[in-house]
């Protein structure tokens, strides 16, 4: 489960970093940025270096941290009651059908019970100040298990332009009438997708 | 790297038609069925410690309609994947991926193929990488399409179109001698021109998403091993090699269709 309302995390993640992308017409390609150099108000979107894994943190639209830590249940006692559904979502990417940054979330029951959860995804785009910021998220959701034709959520962004960036696909699964685990998984990749505001 | 079928599609009776298991999830329930999803980028959680599978793409999009098709150009599916760092004595993994498309497809209906997009991303193959016994990788399996009935040889047209890069009318005569000298009879031309109409299905997909608008055409006119997805992944696999040792580098849209020969 992704919270919302938490502060900065350390992520250990692989990321294929020369994977295939396209690139677009006119796009110049972004720089691996340096961090922890730049303000909040100087940063500017770019592309994450190696060592954002474990320093980075996340901001809300209004520049407020997020955390990704916590758990539904609030105890021990409940923790190892807690069941932990799949969460599933796919690389954030440009998407075809417009000039747009997208990703998908879904989940599947694991070894819960319930065959409801609340659903949502977010993209966060990478800051030269080391921050994943929010910038956008789809609607939560009430979803079936994907296995079941569940289906799944869409956060979309539209680009301001299209230099080669980091993004974060994040998705949090509220398994509905059920404690369940904390999991805050993630997708990263460099998309031709810029967003500035 | 992007795939759009084209052609009729006959459902199946016995298929909901509301069915929840759309392009999407039918690509992606394949993908992984065969080992070909990348997992290596996925992290933050509990699984962090997972040995995450290298698999030869991440999965984007996927769709029986698109927003941005050519009205009546008959796509029926599309699908959209980040495709992994292409190893050194391997393909693009065109192959794989049409296999997927195509059985995603089939599994919604009867599949009537009349021609296919490829969006190559040209740009990410390394010429210089490639070891010496495997300059153009997918000859070495060349011999898949070698017992073929004869009498399945089919008629195609095969354009390449790289936007706005000037490259590929260069490189045009360069491919032809190039396809020539290859030992290969999966796809023999008969003729080939630069520029010209092509096949006129225009790609669905906005021109930033690759180089376009469409403009360096080259078509090629010839015959296939068989019209198959198979055989079709396979040249397109052939063809962007070939591009890249030419010094291509930007996206190259190829569509190959069945050409009627009746007229």
């Amino acid at each position: 489960m992704f919270r919302r309302n938490i502060s900065c995390a350390a992520f250990v993640f692989v990321i294929s970093a020369s994977a295939v992308a396209t690139p677009p017409a006119m796009a110049t390609s972004g720089e691996e940025a340096t961090t922890s150099t730049y303000s909040y108000e100087d940063a500017v979107p770019g592309l994450a270096p190696a060592s954002s894994d474990t320093t980075a943190i996340y901001l809300d639209e209004a520049g407020q941290p997020l955390s990704i830590d916590g758990v539904e249940a609030t105890s021990a006692q409940t923790a190892a009651l807690a069941c932990t559904p799949e969460s599933g979502m796919d690389n954030p990417h440009r998407s075809s059908t417009g000039v747009a940054v997208s990703g998908h979330g879904w989940w599947n029951k694991g070894d819960c019970s319930n065959n409801r959860a609340n659903v949502y995804n977010c993209l966060y785009e990478w800051y030269t100040d080391n921050t994943w910021r929010r910038k956008a998220c789809s609607a939560t959701t009430e979803l079936r298990p994907r296995r079941d034709g569940g289906g799944r959520t869409t956060a979309r962004r539209n680009c301001d332009n299209t230099l080669y960036t980091s993004w974060r696909n994040h998705v949090d699964v509220d398994v509905i009438g059920e404690w369940d685990t904390a999991e805050k998984p993630m997708r990263q990749a460099n998309v031709y997708c810029r967003v500035y505001g | 790297m992007f795939a759009a079928l084209y052609g009729e599609l006959v459902p199946h009776a016995w298929r909901d038609p509301e069915s929840k298991l759309d392009a999407y999830e039918l690509f992606h329930q394949r993908s992984l069925a065969m080992g070909w999803l990348d997992d290596r980028n996925a992290g933050g959680g509990s699984e962090d410690r997972m040995r995450r599978a290298p698999g030869l793409w991440g999965m984007n999009d996927a769709g029986w309609n698109h927003p941005l098709a050519v009205p009546g150009a008959k796509l029926i599916s599309w699908f959209q994947v980040e495709v992994s760092a292409v190893a050194d004595d391997r393909p693009l993994p065109v192959q794989p991926f049409l296999r997927c498309a195509e059985d995603a497809t089939a599994s919604a209906g009867t599949l009537n193929l009349s021609a296919v997009q490829v969006l190559l991303p040209v740009q990410g193959l390394d010429p210089s990488s490639r070891p010496p016994y495997a300059p153009v990788p997918s000859i070495g399996t060349v011999h898949w399409f070698a017992e073929r009935d004869p009498r399945s040889r089919a008629p195609v047209e095969v354009c390449l179109d790289s936007g706005q890069d000037r490259s590929n009318p260069v490189v045009a005569q360069q491919l032809k001698d190039r396809l020539g000298h290859l030992d290969q009879k999966v796809f023999e031309y008969t003729s080939y021109d630069v520029g010209g109409e092509g096949t006129g299905i225009s790609p669905p997909f906005d021109d930033s998403f690759w180089n376009g608008p469409a403009a360096q055409r080259v078509t090629f006119r010839g015959e296939l091993a068989e019209w198959s997805l198979d055989a079709i992944g396979w040249l397109a696999e052939v063809l962007a090699d070939c591009v890249a040792r030419l010094g291509g580098h930007s996206p190259i849209v190829l569509t190959i269709s069945a050409r009627d020969t009746r007229s």
